[in-house]
């Protein structure tokens, strides 16, 4: 007798539980989907601030470019008369210690405006400084028919060489791939 | 003779949770990186200890013995989804740098330790007063732990630079063996300090 009465209790218990669970989730899943949302405007609008709206690139599905760079996604920014400004790709690249998440923002006239690192796992200290200014701005304002090497244009981080690579590679062959479709997606 | 103020206080020294008893390091070793995500996790971690310990001070009566672990649990899971998706909804960058160290409080064993030991044998008075007093000394672990870590590695306290700039932040202190020094130091440090006490004293509410 003791098992069912045990398992009432525990069924009980469930069903607050999860009762007081649904509530708590339905009153936050609106807030945790804008908070997503609005995140991921902000950091479109971060490299590329001249573009008032962004729109995910229908139809596109992930590109693998070389062993280690992947082209994840394409955001066509849009101005305030919803005519295009460029795009940002997001692009994913194997790094030093585990993947690294880039967006690059792109003009019509085929010059990079702002680049930023989402996520990595680099060392801290060393190939963690990927995501400061001072080695990203090496990339602002170049065109796309840059080289983008490391030695050749672009200067590497001190003591994390493979983490610059990494990058500058990510950024050199989304480059490649936004030049061979610039009529379909910079038009 | 042991008032609502002794609980407390003893929540912070004698039964510090992580100087004295040693739970829950896993998480405070993981997140000491920046002062905010310590804190951070201090409040989530007491946030669940004091809905944990007023539940289960409240249901006590009415859970059988047998299955007051599953039912404990059921408790413990249940805010901690809550603390989770709160976070998630209104404090979006400290929810991400914690990551999975939130729905990871499930098995935090302060919060099983205190509910088996504290809140299932008091009243919820007392057992908020536990909460509150074990979170204040979690929180204010974490609080030293990862001050002085962000100080040492990053040169930085809550983000503003505060070092000469000629001060090069040492590395290591942000990266995991700086946390097994400084909680060393700390551990060794704090039982120094409170030996007197711990020895008279002995543990009236022993959650080994």
């Amino acid at each position: 007798m003791n098992v069912v009465k045990h398992g009432f209790i525990l069924m009980f218990a469930s069903i607050i539980a999860s009762g007081s669970l649904s509530l708590v989730y339905h009153q936050t899943e609106p807030i945790i989907e804008q908070a997503k949302s609005d995140e991921i405007k902000n950091l479109l609008t971060e490299v590329f601030p001249s573009a008032a709206d962004f729109h995910l690139l229908e139809g596109f599905e992930p590109v693998r470019l070389d062993k280690i760079v992947k082209i994840k996604e394409i955001y066509i920014g849009f101005d305030d008369e919803e005519l295009r400004k460029g795009l940002v790709a997001k692009v994913e690249v194997v790094g030093y210690g585990g993947p690294i998440l880039i967006l690059v923002g792109i003009t019509k006239e085929e010059k990079i405006v702002g680049i930023k690192v989402v996520e990595h796992k680099e060392t801290p200290g060393l190939g963690s400084k990927i995501t400061g200014v001072d080695f990203l701005n090496r990339f602002t304002g170049k065109s796309l028919r840059d080289p983008f090497e490391v030695k050749t244009d672009i200067e590497a981080i001190t003591g994390a060489t493979k983490s610059s690579v990494a990058v500058t590679k990510a950024v050199q062959k989304a480059a490649t791939l936004i030049l061979q479709n610039k009529e379909v997606w910079l038009k | 003779m042991k008032n609502l103020w002794n609980v407390f206080v003893n929540g912070i020294v004698e039964e510090n949770a992580v100087l004295k008893l040693m739970l829950g390091l896993c998480p405070v070793l993981a997140v000491s990186i920046t002062i905010l995500n310590g804190v951070g996790m201090g409040l989530a971690t007491t946030f669940v200890l004091l809905g944990s310990n007023l539940t289960i001070s409240i249901i006590r009566r009415w859970v059988p013995k047998e299955i007051r672990i599953p039912v404990f649990i059921i408790v413990i899971a249940t805010f901690v989804t809550i603390t989770d998706l709160i976070m998630a909804a209104y404090f979006p960058p400290l929810h991400k740098a914690l990551g999975i160290f939130i729905p990871l409080i499930v098995v935090n064993c302060i919060v099983m330790g205190r509910a088996e030991a504290f809140a299932s044998r008091q009243s919820t008075v007392w057992s908020i007063v536990d909460a509150i007093g074990i979170g204040a000394g979690f929180i204010l672990t974490l609080f030293i732990l990862s001050g002085i870590r962000e100080l040492l590695g990053n040169g930085t306290i809550l983000g503003y630079p505060v070092v000469p700039s000629n001060f090069e932040p040492a590395l290591i202190m942000i990266l995991p063996p700086g946390a097994f020094f400084t909680i060393g130091l700390m551990i060794s440090i704090f039982n120094t300090i409170f030996k007197k006490k711990g020895a008279g004293g002995g543990h009236q509410h022993g959650s080994s």
